[in-house]
């Protein structure tokens, strides 16, 4: 069996006001980064568990990895490729931000072995990018996507609903001029408050104000209509796309393949064990160059954990929860487990089962959190 | 050879007690330096941190006096508050003289007068203490003029302490001696002995501790229990030091303990006469009663599964504490649990937060009760301790509820509110007196259900602190009271059904259904609670159901961060209650009270 890569580029020019994802905007270090992310990637080329495996699918995230030039990419994916073989379509995928993205950059980047762009969006109304505190704005995310498709590279785009001001007709109109722009996938993300963003204080101080669970469910309801209607398949909670382009890295995460994270902050599964490197830059720098490794915590996956992972991300699926392979792995007859919550969402129309499998619907997935609470 | 002088320390809660009892101690060198801490009596934890006396202390001291006698005390320190005035009053029925102590800043309280009443019933010698004369606004001549109002003494016969800074401590102790008589008693007769409290000893069984009225008990002797007439050898008996030094026997007028292999604490009940001889010579010792609970709670295991631990554990302090009653009742929302009876308010938290620290248990309370009296139609009188229990509406002839006697001291400026709150609790005016030109004594009946809650709260508030609180139970009482019952999706909920007066139940009912709406965190289903009175729905609330709860990002394949967050989500719901499709935090079943708090 295969295996996936992702790695993580902690910089970012500004911080947007709802990420806490790990990026720094201090920009100087880059280049020690970057020769340390090798030295990384070199050490694990040696984890036995890994060696002579091939590699499905590897995803550059962040941070913004296209503040990466082409170059550093190239030489990244050389030693990866020198280390590990690549399937025979092995899934290459990249986050880009619209304003870093010129057509020679772009075509640098394809170069060096991307096949799948991931641009973030987020928006086309200006004034809930700024609210986002994104660098672009909505002509920038446009000429993007037309640079992508100039090019003729299959491109994802990602974009935020809820966002505080944010009404149901302008999420749905900027759904439907992306969709107009034709990507092949789209992920629609429900804004989340997180803890220590300026978006947090912004909203605990009263100068923002995020609209009403009720809103915000009209609006991940109505875009499921819109984009089944045109054409794009809902997979997972919160990915759409046309046939045949669901993102097969993300897949690998929720259909419990193994993979390993590169950079500070990142995640790796190599069962019976995930683990996360610290999310510190001076400290993954230090770390990997004493020992080529800067791991912060690591969990052991017991078989109870398992089963409760199992059932938490194949229901994150609208493809769901396998009975059969559940019952093979775990001895246990999930429907007969569980039969009373399940009639009880079933009658409520949040999920439907039969003799194969348990799935949520749309409206099931968006209190998904209750109900994998119950189930697990 | 030396003389015996039994004495309590009475007071209103916290006028310094147990601190004037620390420095007794010390200066009778019974504790050295070493074993002292301040209200060293006070050995329980909860009695520690909250700094307050929950179960009364004996301890004996030797005494020399100024010209050189040799004295024997022994003290018993009693708890001020109001639940247990029992127990107050039969540690004062073992004792021939009373330390009646006073804080300089606060003046006469109401537990002063009623405790002042208890020590004359009992016909003690009282020694007026005013105490805290080191506080910068002590009032001492003020509260010195009230006492002598009061007790109608002279000016000279009122010590003046600071327990505290250890200011007029010799006074106090030549005082004991000099004022409070010697034990009386006939040393020949039939031993009969009083029991003032029990404990509980895994070893030794239920040990007794008791104070000899007439006669003597020796090691060996067969004693017998007067309610009881059950018999049992003595196999230990001594005094009380800081821990309980052996004797051979008790004299008539001592205070000690005696162990007998009594297996059951409720063999040992305070006010109880112990005997020896024929029950037929016997004249038992008055003021003996059964302790009857004031409030009624539900105690239940907030998880199921801990049904047998919550049983184990009540038993255990039920060992220890005979005036709590329980016994196994059902709730249909709540399932299996206890129906428990306290001597009050106090006595209730003191369980319950035993149950969860000192056992550690997970537990769910109801809202507290008084018992009722219920007249059937068909003429049966039965008494109601849980309103689930309450016959339907068509079954009840009448419904009795008990009332009190109520005390209240208050300033003068105050009287007004203390009438406006009164009022607001159903209370009957009885009289007023002037305890001194600024200071009235109110007395009201009231019905105990009233009381029970937040009233000592709310009258400290509308009278900034100054006003105290002290009653008695007085009887039953008809009144026109209504059963309210809480719908919760159409499913009455048991355990929270509340009777209440009728003119009290839409007000309370709305209060109640949005208390309820506040506290029932959102579901997957709207959730419909109603109040009702009988099959008439009075008000209507509803939750709204949950409409979005999901980690929609993808965390960079950070799988353990959404496992944990749903593993806290799961965690969060052990505090909840499932009940029927309705899932009821254990809070909401004390809404009520949190409602009297707003
Ligand atoms: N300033 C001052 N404070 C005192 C004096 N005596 C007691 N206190 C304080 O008053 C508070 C109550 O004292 P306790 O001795 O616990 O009172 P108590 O009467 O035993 O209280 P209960 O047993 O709860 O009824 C404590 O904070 C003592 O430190 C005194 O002479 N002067
Ligand atoms: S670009 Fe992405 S990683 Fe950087 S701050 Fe914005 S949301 Fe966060
Ligand atoms: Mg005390």
């Amino acid at each position: 069996m295969g295996f996936s890569i992702y790695i993580h580029i902690p910089f970012c020019k500004t911080k947007c006001s709802y990420c806490d994802f790990f990026s720094i905007t201090n920009l100087d270090k880059q280049q020690t980064f970057i020769d340390t992310l090798e030295k990384e990637t070199d050490a694990c080329a040696n984890d036995d568990r890994l060696t002579g495996k091939t590699l499905n699918t590897i995803f550059f995230g962040g941070g913004t990895p296209s503040l990466m030039t082409p170059d550093d990419i190239y030489s990244l994916m050389k030693l990866i490729i020198r280390s590990f073989p690549l399937a025979s379509h092995t899934e290459i995928s990249m986050e880009i931000n619209p304003d870093d993205l010129t057509n020679s950059k772009l075509n640098g980047y394809i170069a060096a072995g991307i096949n799948r762009f991931s641009l973030g969006v987020q928006s086309l109304d200006n004034s809930e990018l700024r609210i986002l505190q994104r660098r672009h704005n909505a002509d920038s995310a446009r000429s993007a996507i037309n640079l992508l498709r100039s090019n003729d590279v299959n491109f994802s785009v990602d974009l935020i609903y809820g966002i505080p001001n944010q009404s149901v007709d302008s999420w749905l109109q900027t759904l439907a001029s992306v969709i107009e722009l034709a990507p092949r996938h789209i992920s629609m993300y429900c804004l989340t408050l997180e803890d220590g963003t300026r978006l947090q204080q912004s909203i605990n101080s009263g100068v923002l104000s995020l609209p009403d669970d009720e809103i915000v469910r009209a609006m991940y309801l109505s875009a499921i209509e819109m984009l089944t209607e045109s054409g794009f398949a809902q997979y997972e909670i919160s990915n759409f796309a046309r046939n045949g382009f669901e993102c097969r890295h993300n897949m690998a995460y929720w259909t419990g393949k193994p993979y390993l994270g590169l950079g500070p902050s990142s995640a790796s599964y190599i069962h019976p064990f995930r683990w996360k490197n610290v999310s510190d830059i001076d400290c993954y720098i230090t770390e990997v160059n004493k020992s080529g490794k800067a791991v912060s915590e690591i969990d052991e996956i017991t078989p109870d954990t398992a089963l409760r992972e199992y059932v938490m991300l194949f229901l994150r699926l609208t493809s769901g929860l396998d009975l059969s392979e559940f019952e093979n792995r775990f001895g246990i007859d999930f429907i007969s487990a569980h039969r009373e919550i399940l009639e009880r969402y079933y009658s409520h129309g949040l999920l439907s089962y039969d003799s194969d499998f348990v799935r949520l619907t749309p409206e099931g997935m968006f209190v998904s959190n209750e109900i994998i609470s119950n189930l697990i | 050879m030396y003389r015996l002088r039994n004495f309590s320390i009475i007071a209103h809660i916290d006028h310094g007690k147990s601190t004037l009892a620390d420095r007794l101690l010390e200066t009778t060198q019974t504790l050295n330096q070493r074993d002292m801490h301040a209200q060293v009596l006070d050995s329980m934890d909860l009695e520690q941190e909250r700094g307050i006396t929950i179960k009364l202390h004996a301890i004996r001291m030797n005494y020399r006096t100024a010209d050189g006698s040799k004295y024997v005390l022994n003290l018993i320190d009693t708890p001020g508050h109001v639940d247990f005035t029992y127990e107050v009053s039969r540690s004062l029925a073992c004792c021939e003289g009373a330390l009646l102590i006073i804080d300089a800043s606060q003046g006469i309280e109401a537990q002063t007068i009623s405790n002042l009443y208890l020590a004359l019933e009992n016909d003690l010698a009282i020694i007026p203490v005013v105490n805290k004369i080191d506080l910068p606004h002590a009032d001492v001549e003020g509260t010195c003029e009230q006492i002598i109002d009061l007790l109608g003494v002279e000016r000279d016969e009122i010590l003046l302490v600071s327990a505290k800074e250890g200011i007029g401590i010799d006074a106090v102790l030549e005082a004991i001696v000099s004022k409070v008589p010697p034990p009386s008693g006939n040393p020949d007769a039939p031993a009969r002995a009083m029991i003032f409290d029990s404990v509980f000893d895994s070893y030794r069984g239920a040990v007794a501790y008791v104070r000899i009225v007439d006669g003597e008990i020796r090691k060996g002797d067969h004693i017998a229990l007067y309610s009881s007439n059950k018999t049992f050898e003595v196999s230990e008996l001594g005094h009380f030091r800081l821990k309980k030094i052996p004797t051979d026997s008790l004299k008539t007028g001592e205070v000690g303990y005696i162990v007998a292999s009594i297996k059951n604490i409720s063999d040992t009940r305070v006010g109880d006469t112990i005997f020896t001889g024929k029950k037929r010579d016997i004249e038992p010792l008055p003021g003996f009663r059964d302790i009857k609970p004031m409030v009624y709670a539900g105690i239940y295991p907030a998880s199921s599964e801990n049904y047998e631990e919550l049983r184990a554990a009540i038993e255990k302090l039920k060992l220890n504490d005979a005036s709590l009653l329980y016994e196994p009742e059902t709730s249909e929302a709540l399932g299996f649990g206890f129906r428990c009876g306290f001597l009050g308010l106090l006595h209730m938290e003191i369980i319950q937060e035993r149950l969860t620290r000192e056992h550690n248990l997970a537990i769910v309370n109801t809202v507290p009760n008084v018992e009722y009296r219920v007249t059937k139609s068909s003429g049966d009188i039965i008494y109601v301790d849980n309103p689930a229990r309450l016959p339907a509406q068509q079954e009840i002839e009448f419904i009795e509820e008990p009332f009190v006697d109520a005390q209240i001291i208050t300033p003068s400026e105050f009287i007004g509110n203390v009438m406006k709150l009164t009022q607001e609790r159903r209370g009957i005016y009885q009289t007023t007196e002037y305890i001194d030109p600024k200071r009235a004594s109110l007395k009201y009946r009231l019905p105990l259900a009233e009381i029970i809650f937040d009233f000592y709260d709310k009258l400290k508030s509308t009278t900034r602190g100054y006003a105290s609180l002290d009653y008695d139970i007085a009887g039953f009482v008809r009144s026109d009271l209504v059963k309210l019952d809480i719908l919760i999706n159409d499913d009455p909920v048991d355990a929270l059904s509340y009777i209440l007066h009728r003119a009290k139940a839409a007000q309370w009912g709305r209060k109640l259904t949005a208390k309820l709406r506040e506290l029932i965190p959102r579901q997957m289903f709207e959730v419909v609670i109603q109040a009702a009175l009988g099959s008439r729905i009075i008000c209507r609330e509803t939750v709204r159901p949950l409409r979005k709860n999901v980690t929609a990002k993808c965390y960079g394949g950070d799988i353990t961060r959404k496992r944990k967050l749903l593993e806290r989500q799961k965690e969060g719901k052990k505090r909840l209650k499932q009940v029927g499709n309705v899932e009821i935090p254990q809070e909401a079943f004390l809404a009520v009270l949190q409602i009297e708090k707003d």
